[in-house]
């Protein structure tokens, strides 16, 4: 049974083992050992073909049907995630099917290798694949009949195979990983023996395929002056000039010319003249020419994960190249030019593969009926955990009951377990420093049958001794995410996880309700898109705004999300299971018109944003405009998926600027502070406990909606608004009810103080303000209100005709606005049927 | 920066659940490595058998031990954590053992039965011996018992009055 590390890439896949074997179909590097197709190559192509008899191939014999109809299927990685269907004849597959079949490949492969089952596998993945990418590659793998056991980063397994052999330790690395399909940068860090991720970026959607891409274009382009080439990029043809780009890009690697003679390519032009290639000459200047931007986008995805780690470019101690593409001199160039060190390459078609079979040497490994988690040979802890369990076999379907015991070699202290359902068992033996331990492991049935005896030795060594050469001692957390996870809350995201973070992870949001519609609803996103949502149902209408709930995620590690709400007060609990849903691939037209509304958008928004965001946001977004403005209007082939991603990192750019306009507006706000502390609290009188009370809840709110303006937190300034309304509503209730005592039974009847009236006026705006809002008339009436609201305020309710400038403001503003909100006079206008009665 | 004793669930005492009784290691574990180990050691024991660690009152989980190793291998979240932890209590324990067994040594046999002064003398001088070895202890953030602790409390407080 063998463990494999395997490197799943866009163009070529790579299987090593940690095994160290000997052979022709074997090649150890770095302790581990890489194992080779039938024809002794190293790299298999991960492409998928339709042979003539209509068998699917995979590999190298699906490559070599480029040209042929149906076009194999390339560059599958670059789709994962997607629900996009792959065409493959009259087969529609989906991109985890067609990865599968690439896996089943490989597990084949090395099956007839190696003479033995593949027990357990580490895939790797790029490190910015999302998490739903990364769901899907494990699909994949277990379509293909693979146990997982873990999924790891290309740069971080690619940094894990390049410290087998560099002992450094404090080491502060840069991982460049510029694939077939994929780019990754990755800071790490190596100190006492451990590894940490400093920071990782990339683009899941820039690779060496994209090189050949803008080549194979370049030829077209060229053989165009003498035919009439017009290719579709989903036709056989079109993979045929792909390979010639490939084969191109790969010589200008070593040479400065390179030279395309096809004088039988079997393709023919749209007159039905065959195209013949006779010595189409590419330098290397040409090619740099037309991949430069690209190389340049990975150079700025380099320099913001540094800013991201606050390191500068000499803190890093080396930059590693692993990747085929970055073979490419402009590659090394550029990085030497721009973090002035030169880059060392380091295996870069295998360093990932044999990352991944590192970290494979860390997962349990069969013994007999055991799966026992990897036992160290020399220790410097005071004991030894022994750690694995009972597998079940066809003979034994059910392992619970199996009794294992521990023997020490002199027969000191043997321990005992009896393992349950799932056949897991852990024991502790303590080590005497220096000493040899031998230990024997029994495990008998429930009937006392002896079933298995393992024995091994364990040495304690001194603490300060180094236990191995050249290997890191504890390996980094490899589950970790890609992008944060986050709750949408009415203030904007709130994240629970941040990138980086080892899964599994489980977090606790507190929240509050905002509204009495009678259901919570809690979206969850993944960086800018939503992946789910907890949804509380049947919450009473009559719950306050803001009561209490409880959000619990759980991001496991196998990429599937756990959430729960509970809202305490009501007693109401929700539990969901997310599963990350593909990402729906749109249509190059509804691509194309979302760009002019964000291009648009961008405009508005860099024009209205304050200088310092502006400045800070403005490159990143211009680049981003720039870029799917190339990809939609100018490309010949352009990748809808790819420009969706940039779509949505032009909205989260936008979503930046966007700048937070407060609701009511700070101006009412003002006003009706003012009138609160210059009008109606003085008018409470002095000594009064009530007053004392009053101004005390007014400075809380003031100090409250403050705090909400600052921290732009919607919620927490409508609810200070309210708090003010209610408050002003109050006092003024009192102070009509002194009025009303102080004048007798009469009092009602007489006509009112000027200042209540104008304050009564405000507090009628604001309801119907409030009224509109709800009928869905305040867009339309948002000038009228704000012309209102200044009008009202302007009056001087302290001079001695103040009544005349109320009366006006009633008649011709007032309530004009009223009719339009009511449709009619209703009973609220009736209740101010005193101002009429003044007005007329 | 979080204040960690602000007031949180009543259900969870938080001096239970740190990062170090996660791990099972003490405030003075500062090796990465050590506690890399542990970590990758509790993982493997609650992926086998979940339930044989437990967190104050709950059984530990992978995602407690990973928490624990983000927060110990941050300088920040740690120095807050060791707030939540005591520190090892052995080497006083020890300083309070020798006292004790020097408590113990009987006192040199005098020519005549000592006067009842003699011995109030040598008690005192002993008990004020005691408490100038005695570790200086810093006040505890947390209410304590404040009657004497052995060997005080064996002591008859006498009445002066009756000499």
């Amino acid at each position: 049974m063998a463990l494999l590390g395997i490197d799943l890439g866009t163009t070529y896949s790579v299987v090593a083992t940690p095994q160290k074997l000997e052979g022709k179909y074997f090649q150890n590097v770095r302790g581990v050992t890489v194992i080779k197709d039938s024809s002794n190559q190293r790299l298999t192509p991960s492409v998928v073909a339709l042979s003539p008899q209509g068998e699917l191939v995979v590999g190298r014999r699906a490559k070599s049907l480029a040209g042929r109809s149906p076009a194999p299927i390339l560059f599958v990685k670059r789709h994962m995630g997607e629900d996009t269907e792959l065409e493959l004849g009259d087969r529609r597959l989906l991109p985890e099917m067609v990865s599968a079949e690439i896996l089943r490949f490989l597990k084949e492969m090395v099956e007839k290798q190696l003479g033995e089952e593949v027990e357990e596998v580490v895939v790797s993945v790029p490190a910015y694949f999302d998490t739903g990418q990364k769901q899907k590659t494990r699909e994949a793998a277990e379509l293909a009949g693979l146990t997982v056991g873990e999924i790891v980063q290309e740069p971080v397994a690619a940094a894990l195979s390049y410290c087998a052999e560099d002992e450094r330790d404090p080491l502060t690395l840069m991982t460049y990983d510029l694939g077939g399909g994929t780019f990754d940068v990755s800071l790490l860090r190596r100190k006492e023996g451990t590894f940490e991720i400093l920071e990782f970026d990339g683009d899941p959607r820039l690779g060496g395929c994209d090189f050949d891409k803008r080549l194979a274009r370049w030829i077209v382009d060229r053989l165009s002056a003498g035919y009439a080439l017009d290719l579709d990029p989903q036709s056989p043809e079109w993979s045929q000039v792909l390979l010639w780009a490939e084969t191109a890009k790969l010589k200008l690697t070593d040479h400065e010319l390179f030279e395309i003679r096809e004088l039988n390519t079997g393709i023919v032009d749209a007159r039905g003249e065959p195209v013949s290639v006779d010595g189409l000459e590419i330098s290397r200047e040409t090619f740099e020419n037309l991949i430069s931007e690209d190389v340049e986008r990975t150079i700025q995805l380099c320099r913001r994960a540094l800013e991201k780690a606050e390191l500068r470019p000499e803190d890093l101690d080396e930059i590693v190249m692993v990747g085929g593409s970055s073979r490419i001199p402009l590659v090394s160039r550029r990085l030497e030019e721009e973090f002035g060190r030169r880059p060392r390459l380091a295996d870069p078609d295998l360093a990932v593969a044999v990352g991944a079979a590192i970290v494979a040497r860390s997962l349990g490994r069969r013994v007999g009926p055991l799966k026992l988690d990897p036992i160290p040979e020399s220790t410097g802890l005071a004991a030894l955990q022994l750690t694995g369990k009972v597998e079940p076999s066809p003979r034994r379907p059910a392992v619970a009951g199996c009794r294992l015991t521990l023997v020490p070699a002199d027969g000191s202290s043997t321990q005992s377990r009896t393992v349950g359902d799932d056949g897991g068992f852990l024991f502790q033996v303590p080590l005497v420093v220096g000493a040899d331990h031998e230990l024997s492991l029994r495990v008998e049935t429930h009937d006392g049958t002896e079933l298995f005896t393992h024995r091994f030795t364990v040495r304690r060594h001194a603490v300060d001794a180094v236990p191995e050469q050249g290997v890191p001692d504890v390996l980094p957390p490899t589950n970790v995410l890609a992008k944060p996870i986050s709750i949408m809350t009415v203030t904007g995201l709130k994240a629970v996880a941040e990138a980086k973070t080892a899964l599994p992870y489980e977090a606790q949001v507190p929240a509050r309700t905002t509204d009495q519609t009678g259901e919570v609803h809690v979206p969850i996103y993944e960086a800018d898109r939503e992946i789910g949502e907890i949804v509380v149902e049947a919450v009473p209408r009559d719950l306050p705004v803001g009561s209490r709930v409880e959000i619990w995620l759980t991001l496991r590690s196998d990429f599937f999300i756990d959430g729960r709400a509970t809202i305490p007060a009501a007693g109401i609990e929700s539990r969901t299971s997310i599963r990350i849903p593909p990402i729906r691939v749109k249509s190059l037209g509804e691509l194309q018109e979302e760009f002019l509304v964000l291009d648009r958008r961008s405009s508005e928004a860099l024009a209205q944003a304050d200088r310092g965001q502006a400045f800070k946001i403005a490159p990143p977004l211009k680049a981003a405009l720039k870029r799917a403005r190339q990809l939609l209007y100018e490309e010949r082939d352009p990748e809808p998926a790819k420009a969706q991603e940039l779509l949505a990192e032009i909205e989260g750019h936008l979503r930046q600027l966007s700048t937070w306009r407060p609701d009511p507006p700070v101006e009412q706000f003002e006003a009706t502070r003012r009138e609160l502390a210059e009008e109606l609290l003085p008018q409470l009188g002095t000594g009064n406990r009530g007053k004392v009370e009053h101004e005390a809840r007014f400075k809380a709110i003031v100090e409250m909606a403050e705090e909400a303006l600052e921290a732009k937190n919607e919620a927490g300034w409508g609810d200070a608004n309210r708090r003010l309304d209610d408050l002003r509503e109050r006092i003024l209730s009192t102070l009509e009810e002194r009025h009303r005592r102080a004048s007798g039974d009469g009092g009602a009847k007489q006509p009112p103080e000027p200042r209540a009236l104008k304050l009564k006026l405000g507090m009628h705006l604001t309801r119907l303000r409030e009224e509109s809002r709800r009928k869905g008339l305040f867009d339309e009436l948002a000038g009228a209100f704000d012309l209102c609201a200044k009008n009202l305020q302007e009056i001087d309710a302290s001079s001695a005709n103040a009544m005349v400038p109320l009366a006006e403001y009633y008649e011709n503003h007032h309530q004009p606005l009223e009719a339009k909100v009511s449709g009619s006079r209703t009973s609220r206008s009736k209740k101010l049927g005193w101002v009429q009665a003044l007005v007329k | 920066m979080t204040n960690i004793w602000k007031r949180g669930s009543i259900a969870r005492n938080p001096y239970h659940e740190t990062a170090f009784k996660a791990l099972g290691l003490t405030p003075e574990v500062t090796s990465r490595a050590e506690i890399a180990s542990r970590v990758e050691e509790r993982l493997r024991a609650v992926r086998r058998v979940p339930g044989f660690y437990t967190l104050g009152e709950r059984d530990l989980t992978e995602a407690d031990v990973l928490e624990a190793r983000r927060i110990l291998f941050d300088p920040t979240r740690r120095i807050l954590e060791e707030l939540l932890e005591h520190r090892s209590e052995a080497p006083e324990l020890e300083e309070l053992e020798r006292i004790r067994k020097r408590l113990e040594m009987p006192p040199p046999a005098p020519a005549s039965p000592p006067s009842r002064a003699f011995l109030r003398r040598a008690v005192r001088k002993l008990a004020r011996e005691c408490l100038d070895e005695l570790p200086v202890v810093e006040v505890p953030p947390y209410p304590v018992d404040p009657r004497p602790i052995p060997p005080f409390g064996w002591l008859e407080v006498e009445d002066p009055s009756r000499e």
